[in-house]
């Protein structure tokens, strides 16, 4: 026979306390305030940040590789495990952290040694490891050209962001050009924490402002704070946050949820996945603080399937916050609890609209919805649902330590802050970049990026659904991008050549926006379709007239008829390429690409007499360059069997080789 | 007692049950406005675009969807102006890209909607070239109306559903767990479908021929 104590279901069991016992438990309760038995034991901020200091400004040299993906995607990982084999002697210690933003300079090593100076070693490779070892084991510059610029801390030992280091030595001009015209608030911290360690972030000062949140703020007053500094969304619309929260704040609905939505699809930018895979905790801090707001108990991360990367260092920051209760029962022994989880998305450009998204999460097709009803008001599982981006989570914390004044210093009067853009494309140096709104464009692409004067002719902002608008010096902040024509997006700033071929540029957005589109609406889907085929029949030379004119009819009424976010902004990169350079799609309906781009329109020829040194000759794969018998003029390429490859112009030593297109000497449609 | 909004319809005033969408109140006045993706007895869904109606706004005449847009006091609405009548002519220029279609009242009823001057002129080959290249085929005879998947849903059978996405979306046919080889032939989708796809039943739709 089974003992009463057996029982499998111990719930009951422990229901059976007799009559009496009962009585008595509940008059104790009367004079005792109310402890509950298994009470974690919280481990405090300041004995976590002490241990973080430790590895931060330990006696020993630390030394620092960047290994978030763009770190990876140049060796990162190798230089990382030389490093660590070695037996460094209680003298140094290697830690993997993020990416500082100068993405260009990668795999980038910063070595701080034990009296606070930051050593930055750029474009590392096997050959510089000995330099990077002696400075480490014995501190002191050693002259090399691998060593960027020496930093030192303003304050010794005080090192929360990366403002509180002052460039000392710049070895390497580049790299100080590139960080001056920054202000990092929020991706301060980027390559300097280690991504995976939650005490380094709390003695970095973090999750104090979680603190302040929970125990000196009251919600109201966290709302109005977010209000006055007039934060906007970062993920491209540019809502504002404070609006968004109190409209769940004051729902009559007691379920409510938060999502960080981390699912970017623009090419180009990748300011979530930089965030994301260099400082998870800023986001899991303003995620915590965003969900306290709101009243909410769950909240969800949604990222792309494609940052395994970020998955796994979320995953595992938000392991660690568990741990040490930040995240789960009673957070900091507060009567606030919240659960985090991270979904997995498959990766739809689509699917970082906000309303698709909750589809997403429901576990039906990506499609958007009509809003209203706006998800703050009736979102996942018809609770209403605060949705932010990554960025503007990372705002929150900075803002409730510094007030909503100091957030206001910096930016526009309408768009206050600062904003991470995402630099690409034909410029020097590459990267992620935090200035405040309202910087000078011309500031972001030569000053930081480093293009060559003159060389740009246009500028891509806001990915496929931003716009291509020429490039001048104009403020980037929403309202001024939008009245170029552009969105500001998510931020990816793709500076363009003049190599560049705006109708081909034009068409290979509308071929992403036609793949990317969900599929519902006839004319975002078949709309697109026809769009991307007119000017695909532009750029191989088979236009006809009147397309100019269908183009422009079409790029009108899809926006008009299509449902959701998507289709309005699609044809948004043919529209603005229409209005600001139309002469090259003129051009093109000739046969001509001004910017001798399109490989059916161009043509290469060898400037003759050249010096023969044959190097085309050799390079050519199809054998288009062709040597004629005869003692002058031998070299000649065949338009017959030229495949546009570019081989021969890139080979030829002396550049005698030029690429031209003409228009059409008769109409051949 | 049904409760009545007015609302102006082509200058005319009309008295209208609160509870339904422009479409329905404009169909139960036997005022015309063209619809493919819409059935009486299914949610509305607003994908074929043709349905579209002006609202004054501000001082301003905005596009909408009428199967989407709730009716309230007071709406004034334009159901035909030269503007509507172009959006309509390319989101029914775009649907005849998928002919030949099976129903013939379909086709003329979209030839119709496209504008005249349009109509008349032959397509550029290089355009239909391009257009090929591009979409590899286009789904010949089905408009990707989702009519059927929504019906196929409605009845709670979930054997019809949209497979990928954007220019290369198809309606697949899916079989239940137990690997049914039929779907039941309820032929609820065949009656449903503008285009005519559906002749017999949906697996042999979606199955043999294109998908």
């Amino acid at each position: 026979m089974i003992g009463r104590s057996q029982l499998k279901c111990p719930a009951v069991h422990n229901y059976m306390v007799s009559k009496s016992a009962w009585e008595d438990k509940k008059k104790k309760a009367e004079f005792e305030p109310y402890k509950p038995l298994n009470f974690p034991v919280h481990i405090p901020l300041e004995s976590l940040a002490s241990e973080g200091k430790l590895t931060l400004y330990g006696s020993k040299s630390r030394i620092n590789v960047g290994t978030a993906a763009c770190g990876r995607a140049a060796g990162a990982l190798n230089i990382y495990n030389n490093l660590e084999q070695r037996d460094w002697n209680e003298k140094a210690q290697v830690f993997k952290t993020g990416c500082i933003g100068a993405c260009y300079a990668e795999p980038l090593v910063n070595i701080r040694t034990a009296d606070g100076k930051h050593y930055f070693y750029g474009r590392v490779d096997t050959n510089s490891m000995w330099r990077i070892i002696r400075t480490a084991e014995e501190g002191g510059t050693v002259s090399s050209p691998y060593l960027w610029a020496v930093a030192r801390e303003r304050q010794p030992d005080l090192l929360r962001s990366f403002e509180d280091l002052e460039l000392i030595k710049v070895y390497n001009p580049g790299f100080d050009e590139f960080f001056r015209p920054q202000v990092r608030r929020i991706s301060g911290r980027c390559g300097l924490v280690d991504p995976e360690n939650i005490a380094e972030y709390v003695a970095m000062g973090g999750y104090r402002a979680l603190q302040q949140a929970l125990f000196k703020l009251s919600k109201r007053q966290i709302i109005d704070m977010i209000g006055a500094s007039g934060l906007r969304g970062r993920g491209g619309a540019g809502f504002p946050t404070a609006d968004k929260v109190n409209m769940a704040y004051e729902s009559p609905d007691p379920v409510r949820y938060v999502i960080a939505n981390a699912d970017e699809g623009d090419p180009g930018a990748y300011m979530d996945r930089a965030l994301l895979e260099s400082d998870p905790h800023s986001v899991l801090e303003g995620l915590i603080i965003s969900a306290l707001v709101t009243g909410a108990s769950q909240a969800y991360i949604f990222v792309r399937h494609e940052y395994p990367l970020a998955v796994q260092v979320l995953n595992k920051a938000i392991n660690s916050a568990r741990k040490v209760r930040l995240v789960g029962d009673n957070i900091l022994g507060s009567s606030f609890s919240l659960n985090i989880t991270v979904v997995e998305s498959g990766g739809a450009f689509v699917c970082g609209e906000e309303t698709s998204m909750l589809q997403v999460m429901k576990g039906q097709r990506g499609e958007p919805q009509l809003r209203p009803p706006y998800p703050a008001s009736r979102g996942f599982r018809e609770h209403p649902t605060v949705i932010d981006n990554v960025e503007t989570l990372a705002n929150i914390p900075w803002i409730i330590l510094n007030g909503a004044d100091a957030f206001r210093a910096k930016g526009t009067e309408k768009s206050p802050g600062t904003k991470i853009f995402c630099l690409a494309g034909d410029i020097k140096r590459s990267g992620f970049i935090e200035v405040p709104l309202g910087t000078g464009t011309k500031v972001l692409v030569e000053g930081v990026g480093g293009a060559v004067k003159d060389s740009v002719k246009a500028l891509h902002i806001g990915g496929p659904s931003g716009g291509i608008v020429p490039y001048r010096d104009f403020p980037l902040d929403y309202e001024t991008v939008a009245s170029a024509g552009a969105i500001m997006g998510s931020g990816g700033l793709v500076p363009l050549s003049k190599k560049r071929c705006m109708v081909d540029m034009a068409r290979h957005m509308t071929n992403f926006m036609a793949s990317e589109s969900c599929g519902k609406c006839n004319i975002c889907r078949g709309g697109l379709l026809e769009l991307e085929a007119r000017l695909l029949a532009l750029t191989i030379g088979r236009g006809y007239p009147g397309i100019l004119d269908e183009i422009e009819e079409l790029s009108k009424c899809i926006p008009q008829i299509s449902l959701c976010g998507l289709g309005k902004t699609a044809a948004n990169p043919v529209t603005t390429t229409l209005t600001y350079f139309r002469d090259e799609y003129e051009a093109h309906l000739k046969g001509k690409c001004p910017a001798v781009s399109c490989k059916p329109l161009i043509d290469f020829e060898i400037i003759l007499p050249c010096k023969e040194c044959h190097a085309c000759y050799s390079v050519c794969p199809t054998g288009a360059v062709k040597m004629r018998a005869g003692k002058t003029d031998r070299l000649v390429v065949d338009p017959e069997l030229c495949i546009k490859c570019w081989a021969c112009y890139e080979t030829c030593p002396f550049d005698s080789i030029k690429i031209c297109s003409e228009e059409f000497s008769c109409k051949n449609w | 007692m049904q409760e009545l909004v007015e609302i102006t319809v082509d200058g005319k005033n009309m008295a209208v049950s609160a509870d339904t969408t422009v479409l329905q109140a404009l169909r139960e006045h036997d005022i015309y406005l063209p619809a493919l993706c819409y059935h009486p007895h299914l949610e509305a869904y607003g994908s074929c675009g043709l349905c579209l109606v002006e609202i004054l706004n501000d001082d301003n005449w905005e596009t909408k969807h009428a199967c989407l847009l709730k009716v309230k006091d007071g709406l004034q609405i334009r159901t035909d102006t030269s503007e509507l009548r172009l959006l309509r002519s390319w989101a029914a220029k775009i649907f005849l890209r998928h002919r030949p279609f099976l129903n013939h009242k379909t086709e003329n009823f979209l030839l119709n909607l496209v504008q005249d001057e349009i109509k008349e002129k032959p397509e550029d080959e290089n355009l239909t070239k391009c257009i090929k290249d591009l979409s590899g085929y286009m789904t010949e005879g089905c408009i990707l109306c989702g009519l059927c998947v929504r019906m196929c849903s409605k009845i709670g059978k979930h054997h019809l559903t949209f497979l990928g996405k954007g220019k290369n979306l198809r309606i697949s046919f899916v079989r239940g767990k137990s690997g049914e080889t039929s779907c039941g032939n309820c032929r609820a989708c065949c009656h449903v479908c503008p285009a005519g796809f559906i002749t017999s039943n949906a697996e042999q739709a979606f199955s043999a021929k294109l998908y």
